[in-house]
C-alpha cells in the first residue's frame, strides 16, 4: 500500500510538472524552430505544363539557403526546406501548403509558381498567421488585396511591367501610337491596366490589343492586323515562344518598328529561339535582373548556383526566387536568436533598400507595403549584343 | 498583295491540319476510334527531327528519314503493346472495346508527353528550316521556303497514300479489313498486321508533320495539343472516309482561319478548330467529301 502511495504520489508530480513544463517548451519558440534548424516550406510546380517555373525557381531561392547554412546557418540554426509540388494548381497547391503547416509544422511559407495557384494558399496562411514570401507569383492582388501581415513579395509585381513599359516608350523618339499584342489570360491582363494608363499619361495613343494564344504557330494575321494600323511601335505581353514566333514573322512581314517586351520573356532566350539576334534589333525587353547572366554584375549568383545545383541551366529563371530568399535570410538574422513568427514579421517591414542580388531592384518593406521590388531594367539590342538601357531609351 | 500572304500561309497551315488528320482518319477507318495520342505522334517526329538534325548534326533529307523511322516505329510498337491486347480482349462487346481503346489512346496521350519530358523536360528547343534560305520572291510575294516545303511534302504524300491504298497488296488488305473485319479474317488476311501497318503509317504522317512544323512553332512537349485539335477540325470538315477530302478539309480551314483573324477577330482564331467540328457535327456529320453510310439490317 505504502509503494502504491508512493507511485500516485510520484506519478501525480510528474503530471503536475509536466503540466506546468510543457506550456514553456510549447511557447519558447513558433512552429518549425529548434535549436539547431528552422523549418521552411517551399511549393512550386516542380511537375506539369508549367514545370519551367518549378525547379529553376526554388533552386534559385534554395541556393541562397545552401550558402547561409555553409556559413554556419543564422543565430546557430541552419535553414532546413522542404519541397511539395502544385503542379501550377490551386487545389493542389492549397493541399501542400496545408501539409506543410500542419504536418511538417514549417515555421513559414516560400513559394509559388503561378499567382493563380497561391490565390487560396495567401488566404489559408493569413488564416493561420503564417508568414509567407511569394516566389515568383506576380498577380499585384496576391499581396495588395486585404492588406495583412504575413504576406510578402521581392518581384516585380505584374502590374509595374506596364508602368515600366509606358515610361520606356515615352523617351523613344517619334513614338505617339503604339499597338499591344499579347495574351488574353490573367498573366497579361494584370499588366494591361497600368499599361493603358502610363500610355495616356504620356500621350500616347494606344491603338488597339491583338491577340495571341499562348500556342501560337503563326503570327501573320496578327502582324498584318498591326500594320494596317500603322503604329510607331509594338508592346508585346506574351510569353516566350509566342513572343518568338510573333518577332520572326514580324522581320519576314516588314514590321520594322520598336517592340517592347513586358518581364514574361527574356532577351537572350528571345534571341536563342528566334534563332539569332537579326529579328530582334530593334526589340526591348523590360528585365527583372540588372544585367544579363552572362555580365560581371550576375557572376556570383551564376557562380552559387553552379556550385549548389551544377546540373542546372544558367536560364532567365534561375535567379527569380533568389531576391525573395535574401530578404528571408535578412529578416531572420535580424529576428535574432529567440525567433518567433512575430519578431520575423517586424524584421521584414523593417528591412529598407536591401541588395535585391541579381534584380534590378533595391528591396524595401513598411507596414503597408509588403512588395519590396518595384523596379526593372530595360534591355535592348545594340551593336550585335544585349546592353542594359534602363529605364530610358538611349 | 496582302490577300496573296494570307493565302499562302493559310494553305500551308492547312496542309500541316491536313497531314495530322490524315492519321487520325487512317486509324479511325481501321478500328473506328479517334487516336487521341495522334499529338504525341506529331511531337515523337519533331523531337526525332531535332535529335537528327541538332544533336546527331545528319543533314535535313536524313533527319526526316530518321523521324520517319522513329514516328513509324512508335506508332507499331503501340498498337503492339497498348491497342492490340485490348482489341483482342474477347470479354469485351465491340462498343465496350472501341471506348476502351479510346481510353488507352487517352492515357497514351499523358504518357507519351510524360516520356517526352524525362530527357527534354519543359524547355523549348529550335530545329533549324529545311532551307538556308528563309524567304524567296516571286513577282514580289515573298514566300517562306519552309512553308512551300510543307506544301510540296503533304501532296506528294497524299498522292503516294491514295496510290498505297489504290494499287499496293498491303493497301488493299487494309481497305478491306477497315471495310469488313470478320470477312477480312475469313479470307485470312492478319488483321494484325494490318492494325500494326496503318498505326505505323498514320504515325508516319503525323511524324512528318510535326517535323514539317518544328522549325516554324519550335519543339517541346506539348507541341501537338492544339495540333490534334486542328487535325480532328480537318478531319471533320474533309470527311473521315476520304484521304484526299481532309487534305482539302486542312486548307479549307488554315485559308478560313487565317482570314477570320485578320479581317474580323484575331482572338477568334484559336477557336474556330472547335467551332468547325461542331458546325459540320451538326448539319454534315459525314463531312464535306464523305458519304453517308447505309447500314442493310
Amino acid at each position: 500500500m505504502k509503494s502504491l502511495a508512493k507511485i500516485v504520489a510520484t506519478s501525480s508530480t510528474a503530471l503536475l510538472l509536466s503540466l506546468f513544463a510543457a506550456p514553456v517548451a510549447v511557447h519558447a519558440a513558433d512552429p518549425g524552430v529548434t535549436d539547431t534548424s528552422i523549418k521552411i516550406g517551399m511549393i512550386g510546380s516542380l511537375t506539369g505544363p508549367a514545370a519551367a517555373w518549378g525547379w529553376p525557381t526554388i533552386n534559385g531561392a534554395k541556393m541562397v539557403y545552401d550558402a547561409v547554412n555553409a556559413e554556419g546557418g543564422i543565430n546557430g540554426r541552419k535553414i532546413e526546406v522542404v519541397v511539395e509540388d502544385t503542379q501550377c494548381q490551386a487545389p493542389l497547391a492549397l493541399a501542400a501548403a496545408k501539409k506543410l503547416v500542419h504536418r511538417d509544422n514549417v515555421f513559414m511559407l516560400h513559394g509559388g509558381s503561378c499567382s493563380g495557384e497561391m490565390v487560396p494558399v495567401r488566404d489559408q496562411m493569413i488564416a493561420d498567421k503564417v508568414p509567407t514570401m511569394l516566389l515568383v507569383a506576380t498577380m499585384d492582388q496576391l499581396v495588395t488585396k486585404k492588406p495583412n501581415d504575413y504576406i510578402f513579395r521581392a518581384f516585380l509585381p505584374g502590374s509595374y511591367d506596364g508602368t515600366v513599359i509606358a515610361d520606356f516608350l515615352s523617351t523613344v523618339p517619334k513614338v505617339k501610337k503604339v499597338v499591344v499584342v499579347g495574351h488574353s489570360d490573367e498573366h497579361a491582363s494584370a499588366r494591361y491596366g497600368t499599361l493603358t494608363e502610363g500610355l495616356k499619361k504620356h500621350g500616347i495613343e494606344m491603338a488597339g490589343l491583338e491577340t495571341i494564344e499562348v500556342e501560337l504557330t503563326d503570327a501573320t494575321a496578327q502582324i498584318l492586323k498591326v500594320k494596317s494600323l500603322n503604329p510607331d511601335a509594338v508592346v508585346m505581353v506574351a510569353r516566350p515562344a509566342p513572343s518568338a514566333v510573333f518577332l520572326k514573322d514580324a522581320a519576314k512581314l516588314g514590321l520594322n518598328v520598336p517592340m517592347v517586351g513586358a518581364t514574361v520573356v527574356d532577351l537572350q532566350d528571345l534571341i536563342n529561339r528566334a534563332g539569332g539576334i537579326e529579328p530582334l534589333k530593334n526589340t526591348y525587353v523590360v528585365s527583372v535582373y540588372k544585367a544579363p547572366l552572362s555580365e560581371p554584375a550576375m557572376a556570383p549568383w551564376v557562380e552559387m548556383l553552379g556550385k549548389y545545383y551544377p546540373k542546372d541551366k544558367v536560364q532567365a529563371s534561375a535567379f527569380y526566387g533568389t531576391s525573395g530568399a535574401l530578404a528571408v535570410v535578412e529578416a531572420l538574422k535580424r529576428a535574432g536568436k529567440d525567433l518567433t513568427r512575430e519578431k520575423f514579421l517586424k524584421a521584414m517591414v523593417d528591412i529598407k533598400n536591401l541588395d535585391g542580388g541579381p534584380m534590378a531592384c533595391s528591396l524595401t518593406y513598411s507596414a503597408g507595403d509588403h512588395d519590396g521590388c518595384k523596379t526593372g531594367a530595360v534591355w535592348g539590342v545594340r551593336d550585335g549584343k544585349i546592353a542594359v538601357f534602363g529605364d530610358r531609351w538611349k | 498583295m496582302e490577300i496573296a500572304i494570307l493565302l499562302s500561309v493559310g494553305i500551308s497551315n492547312g496542309c500541316l491540319y491536313g497531314l495530322v488528320g490524315l492519321g487520325l482518319v487512317l486509324v479511325y477507318n481501321a478500328q473506328g476510334i479517334p487516336n487521341f495520342a495522334h499529338g504525341e505522334l506529331f511531337m515523337a517526329g519533331a523531337f526525332a527531327a531535332y535529335t537528327g538534325n541538332v544533336l546527331l548534326g545528319l543533314p535535313y533529307g536524313w533527319s526526316l528519314l530518321f523521324a520517319v523511322v522513329v514516328a513509324g516505329a512508335i506508332g507499331i510498337i503501340v498498337e503492339l503493346i497498348a491497342i492490340r491486347p485490348i482489341s483482342m480482349h474477347r470479354s469485351l462487346g465491340r462498343a465496350s472495346n472501341q471506348v476502351a481503346i479510346v481510353l488507352a489512346t487517352v492515357g497514351l496521350m499523358i504518357v507519351l508527353k510524360g516520356l517526352a519530358r524525362i530527357p527534354w523536360g519543359d524547355s523549348v528547343r529550335n530545329l533549324p528550316p529545311a532551307f538556308m534560305t528563309e524567304t524567296i520572291s516571286i513577282g514580289g510575294l515573298y514566300l517562306s521556303t519552309q512553308r512551300l516545303l510543307i506544301v510540296a511534302v503533304t501532296l506528294v504524300l497524299v498522292v503516294a497514300i491514295s496510290l498505297f491504298f489504290a494499287r499496293t497488296a498491303l493497301g488493299k488488305t487494309m481497305r478491306a479489313t477497315s471495310l469488313n473485319i470478320t470477312g477480312a479474317k475469313l479470307i485470312g488476311i492478319n488483321t494484325g498486321h494490318v492494325y500494326s501497318a496503318t498505326w505505323g503509317l498514320a504515325a508516319v504522317c503525323g511524324g512528318i508533320a510535326g517535323m514539317l512544323a518544328a522549325p516554324l512553332i519550335f519543339v517541346h512537349p506539348d507541341m501537338g495539343t492544339r495540333m490534334l485539335l486542328k487535325g480532328f477540325a480537318a478531319a471533320c470538315l474533309g470527311g473521315f472516309g476520304s484521304v484526299s477530302g481532309v487534305l482539302v478539309g486542312g486548307i479549307l480551314m488554315g485559308i478560313a482561319e487565317i482570314f477570320f483573324g485578320r479581317y474580323f477577330a484575331t482572338s477568334m482564331i484559336d477557336i474556330f478548330a472547335p467551332i468547325i467540328i461542331i458546325i459540320v457535327l451538326l448539319f454534315r456529320p459525314q463531312g464535306l467529301f464523305g458519304s453517308r453510310q447505309a447500314l442493310r439490317v
